[in-house]
């Protein structure tokens, strides 16, 4: 594969904004264009994550519509859905077209208005990605099925209540830092305990909301990034990797590991020929707080069933050994589903590059992970970036 | 409350990894079709839970709690299946439980008194 970059970076606030689904994209993106110089420059591709824009907004055919918005036609325009993983199997698709030599200059586009719709429908939209047959007809929703596995992995590991709930309190922690979360107030062990229950034994507090945002990257090649002279802020693209899990729960090996978590990692690790130990900084996918543990241990920080002890020494918070979700998470950042995983990747743009927010950077950030889920634990995508 | 009858559960089983899924399909989701067609068979109605949970929020179209649990049957075959809410605080990991397909088409299962 030829040398891929990431070139600009841009995010809107996420939370429950007024902007429309197209707003929305065309502030990230367009920040991502200046970002990278690229404004005045012609884009090959747009390539746009979303999970549902059809059923949470009424906008059917958001690719064209986009590259239409935001003045870049005649660029090729593909939307990519794969659940809540939406944004970064468009980034995968963008870095494959710069890496196979079929374009130079692609722009990535990750966005989510859910708040157009009342939470009960918002609920029945996103339970959509659930199996028909063998959940969704039995009231099983994404969280839901996060408690059943919670209960196992409580079960099988001794972990406690208050183990878990140390998952949200570190989310909020980092969150109230980052001027674009969803939410940016701390919590407490004690609140986390008392939240509403959801589906026992999860709370309120242990489940990722559901947020309107976008995020959007300019994915280059060498040459593109040399074009645009933005050498010194663009970010490698290491290594990529995609994998499913069965789609029912009930047919997976595994309750308390995320197969299709392994096999990404494991592809991307081999691609980017780096080891979990050399990772400065992570960004998982915490759409339940029982997920972050369960994802520190199936991309290789922790053995299964001890990642909480890397949670209780300090050793994933922002100023420990291998920082876990620095900008708060899903829980805390928020979870506009199709914009999470672009998200991610900016997050990580802004550690390896040294500008994160006050307080939240890793210092010396060399190599970052993200780590974006699909389904409900299926159709994950790993990306491993490196500073240039 | 629907009525729930007594139909047996049905099942495939792989010719090549012997893996049992419910509900039945043709192509073995772990072999693919080079294991050619799965057999037809049935399975028990007793099984194991493996996870519960006490659902508060179900989507449009259900009265909260709902209870729900992963249960193994014979031949490791899993489904999760509906519990009435009022045995919750029988249910735990473990437990054995008989299951029953409904006539709503659902699997329902109860615990078993020893």
């Amino acid at each position: 594969m030829e040398p891929v970059y990431v070139a600009g970076v841009g995010m809107t606030r996420f939370g429950v904004l007024d902007d429309s689904i197209t707003e929305l994209a065309e502030k990230a993106a367009v920040e991502a264009m200046r970002d990278s110089n690229s404004i005045e420059h012609k884009f090959d591709y747009v390539i746009v994550g979303s999970q549902d824009p059809e059923e949470f907004t009424g906008q059917g055919h958001l690719s064209t519509v986009l590259a239409d918005r935001l003045g870049i036609v005649p660029a090729g325009a593909t939307r990519v859905e794969t659940g809540p993983s939406a944004g970064s199997s468009a980034f995968e698709e963008a870095v494959a077209l710069v890496g196979a030599g079929l374009a130079s200059l692609v722009l990535v586009i990750g966005v989510e208005k859910m708040s157009g719709v009342d939470r009960g429908a918002a609920s029945r939209i996103i339970a959509k990605m659930v199996s028909l047959e063998s959940e969704a007809r039995y009231g099983a929703t994404p969280a839901a099925l996060a408690a059943l596995v919670a209960r196992r992995y409580m079960h099988d590991y001794g972990l406690t209540r208050d183990d878990l709930s140390l998952i949200p309190v570190k989310a909020h922690k980092n969150g109230a830092k980052n001027p674009l979360a969803h939410f940016q107030n701390e919590v407490t062990v004690e609140k986390v305990n008392a939240g509403r229950i959801v589906s026992d034994p999860l709370t309120l507090y242990d489940c990722s909301p559901t947020s309107d945002g976008a995020a959007a990257l300019v994915v280059a090649s060498e040459e593109a990034v040399a074009v645009l002279e933005s050498q010194n802020e663009s970010v490698r693209v290491l290594g990529i990797g995609h994998a499913t899990d069965y789609h029912a729960v009930q047919h997976r090996l595994s309750l308390t590991s995320l197969r299709a978590t392994v096999v990404a990692a494991e592809s991307a690790f081999r691609m980017a020929r780096v080891k979990p130990k050399d990772l400065d900084v992570c960004e998982l996918h915490d759409a339940f707080s029982i997920l972050e543990l369960i994802d520190m241990e199936d991309i290789g920080l922790a053995k299964p069933g001890r990642a909480i002890e890397l949670v209780k020494s300090g050793t994933s918070q922002v100023d420990g050994r291998i920082p876990v979700n620095t900008t708060g998470g899903l829980k805390a950042r928020g979870h506009p589903t199709g914009a999470t995983g672009v998200a991610q990747i900016r997050d990580t743009v802004l550690q390896l590059r040294g500008s994160a927010p006050k307080g939240l950077q890793v210092r010396d950030a060399e190599i970052g992970l993200t780590h974006n889920i699909g389904g409900f634990g299926n159709n994950m995508v790993v990306s491993i970036l490196r500073r240039r | 409350m629907h009525v729930v009858s007594k139909m047996s559960i049905s099942a495939s089983k792989c010719k090549s990894c012997d893996r049992t899924v419910i509900p039945p399909r043709t192509i073995c989701p772990y072999c693919g079709p080079k294991a050619g067609d799965m057999s037809q068979i049935t399975v028990g109605e007793e099984g194991t839970v493996l996870s519960y949970t006490l659902s508060q929020m179900p989507p449009e179209g259900f009265d909260p709690p709902i209870l729900l649990a992963l249960v193994q049957l014979q031949h490791n075959a899993v489904v999760l299946c509906l519990g009435n809410p009022e045995d919750s605080s029988r249910i735990q990991i473990d437990k054995r439980v008989k299951v029953l397909s409904g006539d709503d088409g659902r699997f329902h299962f109860s615990p078993v008194e020893i």
